[in-house]
Formats: structure tokens, C-alpha cells, sequence
């Protein structure tokens, strides 16, 4: 297999080698210092923790000095400048991302101590959770260690592994409860079974949606590419269901689908309605139609045309040029639309929450409703994490097929 | 045989090819030259019904190609374009295999066949077998195109500016070995060039395409003899005329018997070469006659400086 083209995970920037060397001056990883200067000032001014008396009562912020014990924070400090240091001064990516999962590591157990260090024993009103400071040296870590797989020019496969590998180490730290005193916890706590029902919902609806998306949009994309005509009217039509909000759209949904199931009493029992899950389900699969469409048609039209000609002429039928030259050559780009899709209607799924779609969004809401921010971040939190891994599966597999020809 | 009787196509008003008529007979090679925009590439795309004409008749060894279906009728064609068509996403073998596969033959019956082709062409299976188009040269990837159109082993190939792509010293190496594959597989073969010196280097016959039109159909002897239409002549280059004459002449048909009162020549040009080189070999020596040699390097006759201008004075 030939060298991947790019190595960029989820889109992020591609690890853009430091300039530093030709400047005497400043002989650091500009990233690296950029970096670590935010964390610095992250960890010095912004508040560590905040502590509440109850789920919606003010918080208290508490500086990263206070928060922990005084070994501990000596011990976290002392982990962060090492990691600052490598940030700034080391080059070899594979110390970088080393550093970087380190600190992320040393940054979780920190937040876990505090927490537990703030609950009173028996409190089951107080709310702790990570301050700014924690929030932004998190991000700040998460970057570099982005940035050092970026610059590791992994293999798709091994960008999937790598995935797997985080995923693993988040799943144990709340299985081993390392989280459990922290109040977005607290709210997972007592919702437990909701969240379930509504995570799996979210993927139906997300998935399930670019799923249809893709039955309806690649054999039209097929049928746009082999009639010119066709092409024009079908993608300005998607395009303009693209423009409209999806608020307003799911709106618009609601009117037909309330007809339809007063007049055939019999969809309703397949879950037909004006609002909830059907509209929901509908708006995205036409949100998802166009990138689908657009993608299948713009890949099919970017085989050679000297090599489709070329399969004409030594005797493939229509299907066969099809099958064998235009969809294989296509198959990266339509990769690439159902990538967007997929992360798209993760994100607008949240949206169907407010026409009873249920989701994750049901807790953003929910969380908006009682100024529980919390509960709105027990909701998001998910939906991102959720879009970013699609986004790296489908990237590196998209990746993978463009492989041997390229 | 190749049969074209009063073949026309219109692109709307326009005629593209306009009453063609003509035979290309089996084993031979018939070069279409002409300009761009003069209709060869669409008179050739019409042999293998990539393009239907609008009236006229095509047949091929006596049956009308329109009764057979066109992807069964494009098997049993080769078909070699500009810029070689091969396919990014297979391997050099897959490609070549592209035919017999259509075709159903059976694996080990396709792998043998890939191998005995890129021997062929010169290319060595261990080594391109696995390779991607990519990863070849210009020159490579244009015998590599020649392997696919010859894979199923076709009576007729044609080719549409073959060696368009090429620089110039890598193609006249290229129209040698077309030359050589032709002369030992024996297939017919219809060429499309813009390249006149091409057609005079390869074409048993040469048709001249202007317009649409056939403006003459003939060997390259009769083109520069007796042009058909002053057209043919600017195309064939009238100056030239002695010059294309000479080369279309092998030394070593021309070269006379040794006259054994005369000392050997003390140059000499091989069987293979053309009077044209000849006659460059003897102004640039300023010898009166060169030695022929044959492929062991022995002396099989003599060519004279007369006996050179003589095979170029206007027929």
C-alpha cells in the first residue's frame, strides 16, 4: 500500500513542522511555547474548581493552591512544567504525545481529588466541578496531543487503534468511578437509565438517518451522473432544503406528517407523527441528502476519462464501467460526504429534542429549562465526543480506499 | 477486413465524417493521418461503434458490425487511446487481464496470458506485474495500454494516438516495437496520428483525412508519387518527397552484389537502416559507397551514392 496522502485526523490541522530552527532567537516549538504560556495562565488566574451548595446555586471558585493538598498540587505542578518543557523543547512527536496523555492523566486524577477533597460526607446537594483553569489546561493538553499524532503521520488503521485505545481509557476511568463525585456525574447519576435510552435513541436517529441518506442519495447521485439533465434541477433542489433552519424545517415536517398519521391511523403504530421521533428523523435525512448526492456525483465525474473511455471501448457494459471504474475511483469522495453527514446530523440531532425527538439533546434542554448547566453539558459533552470519533473512523476509512491507485 | 462503404456522421449540421469509404486488409497496418478536428478520431471510434454513424455501412471479415452487440463486438477489438486510459485503482496486471476477464477464461488461463504479454512488450512480470499505473514511466504505462488491447489476442486493434504522449526518443522505439508485434502476431491494425513522419514510418497504407474526407487512400509510395489533391502533397511535405521515398527503402533490399576489382567500402550501415540513413552515412563521410551489413556484422553487399539517388528521383 502506497503512503497515505495526508495524515490529518478529523480534520484538524496538519502537524506543521516548527520554523524554529532558523531562528536563533526563540529556538522553541512555537505551538509548544503558545501552549504552554495558556496553560500557565490557565492554571495561575482561572479558577481550578467551583463548588455549589446545590445544583443552582452560585458557585465558589477555588484556585488550583487551594483545591488540592499541598504535595498534591506541588506533584501536579511539577508533572505540568515537565510537559510545558517538552512542549517547548523536544521535537520527536511520539515524547510529545507521551507527555501530553501524562499530563491529561495527571490532570484527571487532580480534578478527581479535588472533588472528593470538596464533598462534604453525606452531602447529596453540594455540586463540584472543574473550573476554567481545568477546563482550559484539559484543552490545552488534548491540542497537543493532537497535534503530536498529527505530526506521527499515522496509517488510518493505526489512527483507528489509537482512537480505540482512548475511548478504552475513558471507559475505565468511570468505570472505576474516578468521576463519580463531579456534579456532571452527580446528574448522570440520577439519570442513568434515561441517558441509555437516549444515547441509543441519538445513534438511531443519526445514523440511522445518514443510513437512509445513503440508500436514497447514492443511486441518485448515480442517476444525476448518468443524466446530465437530471444533475442541475436535484442538487439546486437539495441545496435549498440545506438553507432552511433546521427548527424550521422540523416545523414544516410537522404538518404533512400530522395529516398523514390522522389519515392512515395505521402509520401511527409505526411511530408517524406530526412531532417526536418521525419528523426528527425526517428533517435529517433530507439535511444528509445533499453532501450524499453531491458527493457521489462529484466523485464519479473525477474518474479519468481517458480510463472510462478506455472500459468502453474494450467491451464493459454501462454496469460494468460503473462497478468497475467509476464507483471504485468514487468510493473515497463519497466517503468524505458520508463522513460530513454523519458528523452533521450528530450535532443536529440535539436540535430534535425540542420537538420531542429525544436524544441528547433532551438534556441540553432539560438543563436549559432549569439553568442546570451541568445537565446541558451531560448532554453535549456525548454529542461531541460522539461526532469526533465518527469523524476519525470514516476519515481513516476513507483514507484506506484511496490508497493503492493514488 | 475491415470494410467502410459511404460512412457518414453528423454532429448536428455539421458532417464530422463525410462519405468515407474504404478496405483495410487483414495484417495490415492502416494509418488515418490528418489534423486535429478532420474526423479520424471519430471515423476510428466508429469501427468499434463507440460512435454510430449516421448512414453508411462498416463491416468486419464481411458482417456488419451494427448487428452485433456493441460490448461483444468491442471484446474481440484491441483498443489503445492517447494517455493510455489504464486503470489508477488496478495493478498492472489487472489491467492487462481486463479482457480476458470480461471474457470469462479462467484464472490460470489470464495469469499465463498477463506474463507472456508484459515478455512481450518488454516489461518483466516479477517486477510490474504488482505495480500501479502511477508508479511507471510515460513509456511504460503506454506498453502497458498495448498489453491490455492485446490481452484477448484480437484480430483487429485500433489505436487512437498511440504514442501521443511520448517524448520523441522514447516513441520512435515505441512505433519499432509496434511495428515488430505486428509483424509477429499478424493482427490488422487501424492507427489514428497527426503525426505525418508516423504514418510514413508505420502505415502499409496511409489515409489522409481533411474535413471529414478521405482526400487519398494508398500506400506511402503512391501518396508521395502521385498525391491525389495538392492538400496531400503540403501535408506530405512536397520537398520532402525524396527524403520520405528514401526511407521507406531498407538498405539491404537496395545494396548491390560486391564487385571484386573495387576495395571493400571502409564504412558501412546495417540491413535494417533506411536509404535515408544511408544517404546521411555517405554526406557525412564523403565516401561514394558504404557496405551493407547483416545482423552477424558480415558484409552482405553495397549500397552506391548513385544507386541511392537513384531510389529517391521522382517515380
Amino acid at each position: 500500500m502506497a503512503p497515505p496522502a495526508k495524515a490529518v485526523i478529523g480534520g484538524q490541522g496538519a502537524g506543521r513542522p516548527s520554523t524554529a530552527r532558523g531562528r536563533a532567537a526563540w529556538p522553541a516549538d512555537r505551538l509548544g511555547s503558545l501552549l504552554a504560556a495558556v496553560g500557565f495562565a490557565a492554571a495561575v488566574l482561572l479558577p481550578f474548581m467551583i463548588v455549589k451548595a446545590n445544583r443552582i446555586a452560585s458557585g465558589q471558585p477555588h484556585g488550583l493552591a487551594d483545591s488540592l493538598s499541598r504535595a498534591g498540587a506541588a506533584e501536579l505542578a511539577a508533572l505540568l512544567a515537565v510537559v510545558a518543557g517538552v512542549a517547548m523543547l523536544v521535537r520527536a512527536p511520539t515524547v510529545r504525545l507521551a507527555a501530553a496523555l501524562a499530563g491529561l492523566a495527571g490532570l484527571a486524577a487532580a480534578v478527581s481529588h479535588a472533588a472528593s477533597r470538596f464533598t462534604p460526607p453525606g452531602d447529596s446537594f453540594a455540586r463540584v466541578s472543574p473550573g476554567a483553569g481545568a477546563w482550559l489546561m484539559t484543552a490545552v493538553l488534548a491540542l497537543l496531543a493532537t497535534d503530536a499524532l498529527a505530526r506521527l503521520r499515522l496509517f488510518p488503521g493505526a489512527r483507528v487503534a489509537a482512537l480505540a485505545l482512548a475511548i478504552a481509557a475513558c471507559w475505565l476511568a468511570f468505570r472505576f468511578g474516578l468521576f463519580d463525585q463531579l456534579s456532571v456525574m452527580r446528574e448522570y447519576a440520577n439519570r442513568a437509565d434515561v441517558f441509555a435510552r437516549e444515547a441509543r435513541w441519538h445513534l438511531v436517529l443519526a445514523g440511522g438517518s445518514c443510513a437512509v441518506a445513503v440508500l436514497i442519495g447514492l443511486p441518485l447521485g448515480i442517476l444525476c451522473h448518468r443524466a446530465p439533465r437530471l444533475r442541475a434541477g436535484t442538487l439546486q433542489g437539495l441545496n435549498i432544503v440545506q438553507t432552511i433552519p433546521s427548527i424550521a424545517l422540523f416545523g414544516m415536517l410537522m404538518v404533512p406528517l400530522g395529516l398523514l398519521a390522522r389519515s392512515f391511523p395505521v402509520l401511527s403504530q409505526f411511530g408517524v407523527a406530526g412531532i417526536g421521533g418521525a419528523p426528527a428523523f425526517v428533517a435529517l435525512v433530507l439535511y444528509a441528502l445533499l453532501p450524499v448526492t453531491a458527493n457521489t456525483v462529484a466523485g464519479l465525474a473525477q474518474a479519468p476519462a481517458a480510463a472510462v473511455d478506455a472500459a468502453r471501448g474494450m467491451g464493459m457494459t454501462d454496469g460494468q464501467v460503473l462497478r468497475e471504474v467509476e464507483l471504485p475511483l468514487a468510493v473515497p469522495v463519497i466517503l468524505t460526504g458520508i463522513r460530513i453527514v454523519l458528523v452533521q446530523n450528530i450535532g443536529l440531532a440535539t436540535v430534535a429534542a425540542l420537538i420531542g425527538g429525544g436524544g441528547f439533546g433532551t438534556f441540553v434542554f432539560q438543563g436549559l429549562g432549569q439553568t442546570a448547566i451541568d445537565l446541558v453539558l451531560l448532554g453535549a459533552a456525548p454529542t461531541v465526543a460522539l461526532a469526533f470519533c465518527a469523524s476519525v473512523l470514516l476519515d481513516a476509512a476513507a483514507e484506506a480506499f484511496e490508497g493503492p491507485g493514488s | 477486413m475491415i470494410r467502410l462503404e459511404g460512412v457518414t456522421r453528423f454532429y448536428g449540421e455539421r458532417a464530422v465524417v463525410d462519405d468515407v469509404s474504404l478496405v483495410v486488409e487483414k495484417g495490415e497496418m492502416a494509418v488515418v493521418v490528418g489534423r486535429s478536428g478532420s474526423g479520424k478520431s471519430t471515423l476510428l471510434r466508429m469501427i468499434n461503434r463507440l460512435v454510430e454513424p449516421t448512414s453508411g455501412l462498416i463491416s468486419i471479415d464481411g458482417r456488419d458490425v451494427s448487428t452485433v452487440p456493441a460490448h461483444v463486438l468491442r471484446r474481440g477489438i484491441g483498443y489503445v487511446i492517447q494517455g493510455h486510459g489504464l486503470f489508477p485503482h488496478r495493478t498492472v496486471a489487472d489491467n492487462i487481464a481486463t479482457v480476458p476477464r470480461l471474457l470469462g477464461w479462467p484464472r490460470d488461463r489470464i495469469a499465463r496470458r498477463v506474463s507472456e504479454l508484459l515478455e512481450l512488450l518488454q516489461l518483466s512480470p516479477a517486477r510490474f506485474s504488482g505495480q500501479y499505473p502511477h508508479q511507471l514511466s510515460g513509456g511504460e504505462q503506454q506498453r502497458v495500454g498495448v498489453a491490455r488491447a492485446l490481452a484477448a489476442g484480437p484480430d483487429i486493434v485500433l489505436m487512437d494516438e498511440p504514442f501521443g504522449a511520448l517524448d520523441p526518443i522514447i516513441r520512435s522505439k515505441a512505433q519499432d516495437d509496434l511495428k515488430a508485434i505486428q509483424a509477429r502476431l499478424g493482427a490488422t491494425i487501424v492507427l489514428v496520428t497527426h503525426d505525418m513522419d508516423e504514418a510514413f514510418r508505420l502505415g502499409d497504407r496511409i489515409a489522409v483525412m481533411e474535413a471529414g474526407r478521405v482526400l487519398q487512400y494508398g500506400t506511402p509510395r503512391d501518396m508521395i508519387a502521385r498525391p491525389a489533391d495538392p492538400r496531400v502533397a503540403e501535408l506530405t511535405g512536397s520537398g520532402e518527397g525524396a527524403l520520405r521515398l528514401l526511407a521507406l527503402v531498407r538498405a539491404g533490399d537496395a545494396a548491390e552484389p560486391f564487385d571484386a576489382s573495387t576495395p571493400p567500402p571502409s564504412h558501412s550501415v546495417p540491413a535494417g537502416a533506411s536509404l535515408r540513413e544511408a544517404l546521411a552515412s555517405l554526406l557525412w563521410t564523403g565516401e561514394g559507397e558504404l557496405a551493407v551489413t547483416g545482423d552477424d556484422g558480415r558484409p552482405v553487399g553495397r549500397v552506391t551514392l548513385a544507386s541511392v539517388l537513384r531510389h529517391g528521383r521522382s517515380p
